[in-house]
């Protein structure tokens, strides 16, 4: 470190002698100097805002998308859960129809055997008759533990069928939550967020980028185009940044 | 100067350094803070995936329990097959054309085969952890075997509020790094203009950065020791039990007092965890159904303190970032009241607002469609109400987006449309001058709904003299239809229901609609829609003001009211036997009943009574009632011990021939048990089984009232 120091950089008198203008002249440049210096200033002090705010946007969104990462895969649990729980009832009613049918079945065999023989042998009919009824009281007797019953349906010929569809639709009316849940659309959200915290390291790598070459201007007295190329260079990339942030976290 | 600027220089050295130490200090907690908060992420994904299995378990164990309980139940009526068969006694009973006695049928045999499917249905019975008299079980459990399978719920339930609650912690740790972010961003900046101020030759502008760089600097270390210090809610175990706990409640609940423990432990979860948003939307659910009178369709009439408290529960859950259409609806439509009560139009613009934001989160459901639209009646904006009336009518008969597949599902499009017309009702009750333009909102739902099309033709159909009836069990009108035309004209009645209380007409959905039109008897007409089974649980009607409005085609072509008073009754149902009544509430259904052959309620001194009987017999190709009467007066020989003494036919009295559950070869007859009489009804089923149904009484209880005849006329069938 020198022990004479240069004189303090505070105006014309730090410009080299040679090139030394007028003294009015050396007070408009002095002025210019102070005021790019000031504007340059003024721009390091904004970007140095306008990263932090960036940084801390783009951490945000990370958050978010991470957040929405696992909410995708929560909701998809979920209505996994719900819906198998739908499908769960239906599938006890199929199995409890099984047999239900088989009793239905069981009875109109019993009545029709029953009339084949009425004629040739009564009292067997007459068994066979409540052996049906008894078949009858079985099929009645499960009925009642069907949760889709309004759904089950007896044919002509004795089968037993069960809109499964209508029996699936009615309960998924009734879901709201169901209904509400959408894992993909979480999934996609989750992408959305991912995208902008990129977008927004990109502004911030601009906005750096500025500071780099506002630092540059702010440091560098000896060349004034050169300083002013730097200053100019900078300030559209805060221009660029600031338009940047403006572009992904309002307009996209 | 040289002296002052090297001490500047040492003083930002230090500063640099200093702030080079806090940012380490911040980057260890955003790590930190970052860290915890993926690992509560992942923990409440994985308490997401125990949730499914558990749910799935326990659902399946449930299912195995209810399978093996049916399977006695089935056992218990090979019982009473067994036992019938036994009755017979060697022959079939001789009505006419009497035969020989049958070989085959012997009695001792029978006898045995009944004791063998007992101890079977026992057997079985052991094997299900489904006690029938127990909690969950069908005597204490009208929806049987809804609490049964919702108890089975209440882990997943929990593990779902513990996954809610990792959330929230995730969230505020997420919430916690964020900030760590910014400030490691501002520290960042302020080292820089740190670094500057070195650098920089200018004196005003050496202050200026580090003037700047400081007042970041201090802003940072403000901002990390308030993040360091702000709260991350802990997991509350006991909040996750009382709410699983609330919910199985609410699941369960039945009646007001079953709602209100619902309330109660929701109320201990908000305690534990005062930031649990779904324990606010369920309570504001509890503390609605615990107050509304309303017991089926969707809740619209909310007593005053009820609606507030359920709006400030939901406004919490929302506020507490649970946007979903559960919340908005609701609230939606509490707005709608409260304005629509106390004539506030802000309130009512509010209603619209959350109603059409419910719309967005859901649009497939008719109902936030519907309180929209009529938020937007009470506004005076017809045109809009009636464009969100369009769009709640395509929600409710279409199940795709584009309008190309119906529902077909006339129950559900009913409950949507009661549900839409209560709410006129309501707005009616308010704003009685709006009667004629809610009149016209009400046709112009009902017709596409009713009908399945937007292009109801007009009918010239108009009504003769109508007679409406109430009744315990079910409601009917009867009339002359002048100009019906069934393959034009759709009818579609909808019964309501004053509710005594706020006066407001609501719709009775189950027995409501276009799915039963008039059968013709003569040159009347009847529609009769049993209610005690078209409800869940059943249920009889209360005594009261109804009210029927007859559409055809969408348009409003009658309407009557009837003042009903016929006590208090409850339902009794024997699925069984086919038949269901309405009985006393005091009395208790009997302890020993045959599956298949008899059930019934009685008074706990067994003094008063109605049971129903259901008895196979042989093809009987008679067309008179001898089988009816016959059969009649065994059964009552059989179980005369179910009486306060054995019943004997009063012949004096005759038998007549009047109708019962729509049997055929019906007959009704007077016995006298020395202390009190019997009235016994009885019919032919199609399939050759005669149902016979009686009440029972001391003398005193058929002459003073006609509360025993309300009660056989109440027997209803429930195939």
């Amino acid at each position: 470190m020198s022990l004479t120091p240069s004189p303090e950089p505070t105006g014309p008198t730090a410009e080299p002698a040679t090139f030394a203008p007028s003294a009015q002249g050396a007070g408009h440049a002095a002025s210019r100097d102070r005021r790019l210096a000031l504007a340059v200033a003024l721009l390091i002090g904004f970007a140095s805002l306008l990263s932090a705010v960036v940084a801390w946007r783009a951490s945000l969104a990370s958050i978010d998308s991470s957040r929405l990462q696992s909410l995708a895969v929560q909701e998809q649990a979920r209505e996994q859960q719900l819906g198998r729980e739908l499908e769960g009832r239906l599938a006890l009613d199929e199995r409890l129809i099984v047999a239900y049918q088989e009793h239905i079945l069981a009875a109109r065999e019993l009545r029709a055997q029953a009339e084949r023989i009425r004629g040739t042998d009564p009292l067997m009919a007459d068994s066979l008759d409540l052996e049906a009824h008894g078949q009858s009281a079985l099929a009645r007797s499960i009925r009642p533990f069907l949760y889709g019953a309004a759904w089950v349906k007896e044919d002509a010929d004795g089968s037993v069928t069960y809109d499964r569809a209508a029996a699936m639709l009615f309960l998924r009316d009734l879901q709201t939550e169901l209904r509400e849940l959408q894992p993909l659309r979480t999934a996609e959200l989750a992408q959305d967020a991912d995208v902008r915290a990129i977008n927004l390291i990109a502004v911030a790598a601009l906005i750096v980028a500025a500071l780099f070459f506002l630092t540059i201007a702010q440091v560098v007295r000896t060349r004034e185009r050169m300083r002013l190329g730097f200053a100019l260079l900078g300030a559209l990339l805060v221009l660029a940044g600031t338009l940047g942030l403006v572009f992904v976290e309002v307009l996209s | 100067m040289d002296a002052g600027r090297d001490r500047l220089s040492s003083i930002v050295a230090v500063i640099i350094a200093f702030t080079t130490l806090v940012a380490a200090l911040v980057g260890y907690l955003q790590a930190d803070a970052s860290t915890a908060s993926s690992d509560g992420r992942l923990y409440a994904e994985q308490l997401s995936l125990q949730a499914l299995g558990s749910a799935e378990r326990s659902q399946q164990q449930a299912h195995v329990e209810y399978e093996a309980y049916v399977r006695a139940i089935e056992q218990q009526t090979a019982a009473s097959n067994a036992l019938i068969r036994s009755l017979y006694a060697g022959s079939i009973p001789c009505v006419a054309d009497c035969q020989d006695a049958d070989p085959n049928n012997d009695e001792e045999r029978f006898i045995l085969e009944h004791a063998r499917w007992q101890r079977l249905s026992q057997e079985s019975l052991r094997l299900s952890d489904i006690d029938p008299e127990g909690e969950y079980g069908p005597a204490n459990d009208p929806t049987f075997p809804s609490r049964y399978f919702a108890s089975a719920a209440y882990d997943s339930f929990r593990l779902n509020a513990l996954q809610d609650a990792q959330n929230e912690t995730a969230s505020a740790l997420d919430a916690r790094a964020a900030s760590y972010t910014a400030i490691l961003a501002m520290l960042a900046v302020s080292l820089y203009l740190f670094g500057l101020t070195l650098a920089e030759q200018a004196r005003w502008l050496r202050r200026g950065f580090l003037g700047v760089g400081l007042a970041l600097l201090a802003a940072a270390c403000g901002w990390g020791l308030l993040t360091a210090n702000s709260a991350v809610p802990n997991v509350a175990e006991d909040a996750a039990e009382a709410y699983a706990r609330g919910r199985v409640a609410l699941l369960t609940a039945y009646d007001n007092s079953g709602y209100a423990q619902a309330e109660d432990h929701l109320d201990r979860a908000i305690e534990a965890r005062p930031t649990f948003a779904a324990a606010y939307q369920w309570r504001a659910v509890s503390i609605v159904l615990a107050a509304t009178p309303q017991r089926t369709g969707f809740v619209s009439i909310i007593p005053d303190e009820a609606l507030r408290r359920a709006r400030a529960d939901l406004e919490r859950a929302r506020d507490l970032g649970l946007e979903t259409a559960a919340v908005y609806g609701p609230l939606g439509f509490n707005a709608f009241l409260q304005g629509a009560q106390s004539d506030d139009a802000a309130v009512i613009e509010e209603s619209v607002a959350l109603s059409r934001r419910a719309m967005e989160l859901d649009p497939a459901n008719p109902v936030p469609a519907f309180n929209h639209a009529v938020a937007l009646v009470a506004l005076g904006r017809p045109d809009e109400a009636q464009a969100a009336y369009l769009e709640g009518v395509e929600d409710a008969m279409y199940v795709d987006a584009d309008r190309s597949q119906q529902r077909d599902e006339p129950w559900t499009e009913e409950l949507w449309l009661a549900g839409a017309l209560t709410d006129l009702a309501i707005l009616e009750r308010h704003r009685p001058e709006l009667a004629g333009t809610i009149r016209g909102f009400k046709e112009s739902i009902v017709a596409p709904i009713s009908g399945g099309s937007f292009d109801a033709p007009s009918s010239p159909m108009t009504f003769g003299d109508v007679t409406m009836d109430v009744r315990p069990e079910a409601l009917q009108w009867w009339g002359s239809l002048v100009d019906y035309d069934p393959a034009r004209d759709i009818i579609s009645t909808q019964w309501y229901h004053r509710d005594p209380a706020s006066q407001i007409w609501a719709v009775l959905p189950e027995i409501s609609g276009s799915a039963f039109p008039p059968e013709a008897q003569g040159d009347q007409h009847t529609v009769y829609r049993p209610y005690l089974n078209s409800v869940l649980p059943a249920r009889c009607l209360p005594s009261g003001e109804y009210r029927s409005e007859m559409y055809v085609n969408g348009r409003l072509a009658a309407s009557g009211e009837f003042v009903a008073d016929f006590g208090e009754l409850e339902a009794f149902v024997a699925r069984d036997i086919t038949v269901g009544f309405c009985r006393p509430t005091t009395w208790l259904d009997m302890e020993d009943p045959h599956p298949g052959l008899m059930n019934g309620a009685r008074s706990a001194d067994g003094q008063y009574g109605a049971i129903a009987f259901r008895y196979p017999f042989p093809r009987d190709d008679n067309e008179d009632n001898s089988l009816t009467t016959f059969i009649m007066d065994r059964v009552l020989d059989t179980f005369a011990d179910r009486f306060p003494g054995a019943p004997v036919y009063m012949a004096d009295s005759g038998t007549t021939s009047e109708y019962f559950l729509g049997l055929s070869r019906t007959a009704r007859r007077w016995y006298d048990y020395g202390t009190g009489w019997l009235r016994a009804a009885a019919g032919v089923t199609p399939d050759g089984a005669v149902v016979v149904g009686v009440v029972f009484g001391p003398y005193e209880w058929f002459r003073d009232g006609t509360e025993p005849h309300v009660i056989l006329s109440s027997f209803v069938p429930l195939e």
